[in-house]
């Protein structure tokens, strides 16, 4: 098990280097000249050819390239803003604290309700609850979170006066954003628990159970359940994924200072350096999320954990893997 | 050319005798359990009505999208504007209508564009597999490493905005997915036998994959693409959000949200109207999307 | 009074657009100790006949439409749900066609065993474990296999997991449904083996449901053929079997190779069982039947005792014309 999760790590890697050269060689091929936007109009020759200089923007494609990837491998320095001149790793590293903070409170909220909401849709399909909760999960998923938070804003700031408008101070200023946050996971979450669960009842062995004599309420929770949560880890993973950007919109309604202010930022100021490095910072939560979420599966479905234990795991598991693609 | 020869070799079997009363039949009922089911054709209907008013906007719409007028700014709806208007006071239905076309039609470029590259990518990774394969996913799973939203956003603020840059941003962003889809179903069908007797048969790698594999897999291609739209909508609206889709003046329902969220407190249609359009195509679409994967999936028949 | 009495059981699925006749008026008796063979092909409404015993039909589409199954002198169809969940898996049980899905992937053997004895009495934690390492051993799989998960097992070692939770509570009636069907030959001969000696251990009456007459020939005491939801005949196995006289059951006979006649060609039934949703007026068998004549198409033959406990359903026995 930790052989595999090593391995999972040492994976990652490449991934990443993979990431960093596509987020590295997408803005550098963004037409516009950084050191223009740093200097601004007014500039003498000699001045733009040292500022070229100094932020390396003088060499080759590959050598950029090279000088970006290993500052950030071996001294995490993803270079500074062109804008305040703060190193981009520092700004990082204390707002991927806040949105973090949002995004696994989200999450867990996505699941404490999602699931719940799924499990009773499915016992009770066609029935009011299940109506109520399905076209919910259709709605909410429909509408988007630049939506919904305005709407959100106006209701519960402004009419009602429950929660500050903007910015972050104390727990309640949390409320809305968390709030807007999950509306899509918990949609996301429901629809697939209710699906799963509906496939695993009509499986064969939980009529074995029945016909063992459980009663239904069991049947579901000792049989069922551990079988139909297995998919909604997957989907709980790419929920993580979906907000990690929607964090962009959400933080940015409700001014909270986080990664996607600071993306934001970025974007409106052409700062490149801090495009890059949160969308890299977002691309590594996502992957060792990813990774989270595969060795909870090992966890929990004990085909897949066997398969560690026998020698040809890896062979076998990347099978599944790919067998398992489609339905992702 | 393929598809015309097959069309033409299927006519002279018929008329041989030889019958395709299975495909038809498989059509007719996915025909008929579309039809059976209410919600999906619910979805049908709004996106139906949509294309009309979108695409006939003006036999719809009395005024111009940008023509401003000073003093009927901020007009709650009425007979005269149906939906009022903005802060400029345009006419709201107008844009609505107008900002439709750009919406539908950047996600559908978008779409395409998406899909044709991700489905030979996939194709021929699942369908050549080994290095070329592992490559291939390699690199895909470094594009799906990133958040589709950020991907998206990273695209755009390198291309500029615009509606056709806009639509290479979002497609970009969707390519892997609907690869890793036709691979994956690449890679089921791969082992059957019908690819074989092909193979031994001589077909050509081209041809069996574009006569044999590829129509094998249409169905969640299709369901997928569907969905795409509802997806392509929302990414167009958020790139326009937060600037870098469809820019003002260019009415699109992205950026007269974005546009009118400073005047959200005073004055809410100019929010709501927009939040409404994408919401109801978006909701219509999935609803759709799931009728025809119902509809597509044998598992669920009866 | 017998163990278990089905009387003029009919069970309908109500689809959208037909009514599937599935099971018509069926009537069997299983003694205690007694095994009986239900008889038929795929389709003729054999599963619906033992899951209407279990109570598992699925409802919707399935619906008993009328009759009585009386278990014990109770009307198995008038009970409450949760009086029906004392009995399953306790007094009635059932093990099921298809071993590879019949166990829960994500619990282990030992688990599935031990639920059923901790459903039914008062059985701690540890001593349902102990039981069911006990039953692992009786159906032949070492105890410390317990702890294993069904994708660890053969399929004929899962069947005979599913064995030992289903006779785990000694009950009195089992109910097998295709046992052996999934299983490989050499392999169905020892799990058919294995549920003989139990039902003997145990004195366990059976409704085996099979559509191999060798199975039938081994285990059964009495016979019932099933065709498109109705019994076609009915009797004990040396009635059936020395004096087949429904034109289908001397049919069945003749599509079995056998070793001991030197036959040119096996004599399968033409033709195919008739759509469930819209049977025949007359005898249902009649398409198939070489021996039909007008009178066949047009009335449903009567269901008549021809001998002592012999029953058959067909215009051409027990008039003139019998030979």
């Amino acid at each position: 098990m930790a052989k595999y999760v090593l391995k999972r790590i040492l994976l990652l890697i490449p991934v990443l280097l993979g990431v960093l050269i596509v987020v590295f060689t997408i803005t550098y091929l963004t037409p516009g000249d950084p050191v223009v936007t740093i200097l601004g109009t007014g500039y003498t020759p000699e001045k733009y050819v040292a500022k070229a200089a100094e932020l390396g923007l003088d060499k080759s494609y590959l050598e950029q390239l090279w000088n970006y990837i290993w500052h950030i491998f071996t001294r995490l320095d993803f270079g500074k803003s062109y804008i305040t001149n703060v190193p981009v790793a520092t700004e990082l590293a204390t707002r991927v604290v806040v949105t973090a903070k949002i995004a696994i409170i989200t999450i867990i909220i996505d699941v404490l309700v999602g699931v719940p909401c799924g499990i009773i849709a499915s016992t009770k399909q066609y029935s009011a609850w299940d109506y109520g909760f399905t076209s919910f999960a259709l709605l909410s998923s429909a509408i988007p979170s630049f939506v919904i938070a305005p709407v959100f804003q106006v209701i519960f700031c402004v009419k009602l006066r429950w929660f500050p408008l903007a910015g972050l101070a104390g727990v309640s200023s949390y409320v809305l954003p968390i709030a807007v946050n999950a509306l899509g996971g918990i949609a996301l979450i429901t629809r697939m628990t209710r699906s799963s669960m509906l496939e695993t009842i009509r499986q064969d062995y939980i009529r074995t159970a029945k016909a063992k004599g459980m009663g239904r309420r069991e049947v579901v929770r000792k049989h069922a359940l551990k079988n139909a949560l297995i998919p909604v880890i997957t989907v709980t993973g790419s929920s993580f994924a979906l907000m990690m950007g929607g964090a962009l919109v959400v933080e940015m309604i409700f001014t909270i200072p986080g990664l996607g202010t600071y993306l934001y930022n970025g974007i409106t100021n052409r700062d490149y350096p801090i495009i890059n490095g949160s969308v890299i910072l977002a691309a590594t939560i996502v992957c060792i999320m990813s990774i989270v979420v595969d060795i909870t599966y090992t966890v929990v479905d004990p085909r897949l954990k066997t398969q560690f234990v026998s020698k040809k795991s890896g062979n076998r598991r990347k099978k599944l893997a790919q067998a398992g693609d489609g339905h992702v | 050319m393929v598809m015309f020869n097959t069309k033409k070799r299927r006519r002279k079997m018929e008329m041989a005798g030889v019958q395709f009363t299975k495909s038809n039949s498989r059509f007719g009922d996915i025909a008929a359990r579309m039809l059976r089911n209410k919600l999906g054709m619910v979805g049908l209907i709004i996106i139906v009505v949509l294309l009309i008013l979108v695409i006939f906007a003006p036999l719809f719409t009395k005024y111009p999208y940008f023509e401003q007028s000073f003093p009927d700014r901020f007009l709650y709806p009425n007979a005269e504007h149906i939906l009022g208007t903005d802060n400029f006071g345009r006419d709201l239905w107008s844009r609505m209508l107008y900002g439709g076309r750009i919406s539908l039609l950047v996600s559908l470029v978008a779409l395409v564009m998406s899909n044709v590259v991700g489905i030979i990518i996939g194709a021929v990774s699942g369908y050549f597999g080994g290095a070329v394969d592992e490559i291939i996913n390699r690199i895909l799973d470094i594009l799906m490493s990133i958040p589709s939203m950020l991907m998206a956003i990273a695209v755009a603020a390198a291309l500029g905005a615009g509606p056709v840059k806009t639509s290479i941003a979002i497609a970009v962003t969707g390519m892997p997915y609907g690869a890793r889809l036709v691979r994956s179903s690449v890679l089921a069908l791969k082992g059957n036998e019908f690819i074989e007797a092909a193979r031994a048969t001589g077909s050509s790698n081209l041809r069996i994959i574009f006569k044999h594999v590829l129509p094998n897999t249409l169905a969640p291609i299709i369901v997928n693409a569907t969905l795409n739209i509802g997806s392509n909508i929302m990414a167009i609206s958020g790139l326009s959000f937060v600037g870098l889709g469809v820019q003002p003046p260019t009415p699109e329902w992205g950026s007269i949200l974005s546009a009118g969220r400073e005047f959200i407190r005073d004055f809410p249609p100019i929010v709501i109207f927009p939040a409404l359009f994408i919401g109801l195509t978006i909701f219509a679409i999935n609803i759709l999307g799931d009728a025809l994967r119902d509809a597509l999936d044998p598992r669920l028949k009866d | 009074m017998s163990l278990l009495e089905i009387k003029n059981l009919t069970v309908e699925y109500v689809l959208r657009k037909s009514v599937v006749h599935a099971v018509n008026n069926i009537s069997l008796n299983v003694d205690a100790g007694k095994t009986l063979g239900l008889v038929g092909e795929t389709g003729a409404g054999k599963t619906t006949t033992a899951l209407s015993i279990m109570g598992l039909l699925p409802h919707p589409p399935a619906k008993v439409q009328s009759g009585e199954i009386l278990f014990e002198g109770q009307d198995l169809l008038k009970m409450k749900e949760h009086d029906l969940e004392n009995i399953r898996g306790n007094k009635i049980s059932m093990i099921f066609q298809d071993p590879m899905t019949a166990l829960n992937p994500v619990l282990t053997v030992g688990e599935q065993i031990a639920e059923t004895f901790h459903l039914h009495g008062n059985y701690s934690r540890a001593e349902a474990e102990k039981e069911s390492l006990k039953m692992l051993e009786m159906v032949g799989i070492r105890p410390e296999r317990s702890t294993e998960y069904p994708h660890q097992f053969s399929g004929g070692m899962k069947q005979r997991v599913v064995i030992a939770m289903a006779l785990a509570c000694k009950p009195q009636l089992l109910i097998a449904d295709e046992p052996t069907t999934a299983l490989d030959v050499t392999i169905q001969a020892q799990v058919l083996e294995l549920m003989n000696d139990l039902k003997v251990t145990f004195n366990t009456a059976m409704l085996l449901i099979t559509h191999d007459l060798g199975i039938v020939a081994e285990t059964c005491d009495d016979v019932a053929i099933i065709y498109a939801g109705q019994l076609v005949e009915y009797g004990s196995i040396e009635q059936i079997f020395d004096n087949p006289l429904h034109p289908y059951t001397i049919g069945l006979f003749g599509s079995i190779p056998s070793l001991d006649e030197d036959v040119e060609r096996l004599k399968p039934i033409p033709g195919l069982m008739p759509d469930p949703a819209n049977l025949p007026v007359g005898c249902k068998f009649c398409t198939r039947c070489s021996r039909a004549v007008k009178q066949c198409e047009e009335a449903e033959p009567e269901y008549l005792e021809v001998e002592p406990g012999h029953f058959v359903r067909c215009n051409r026995i027990g008039g003139t014309d019998n030979g």
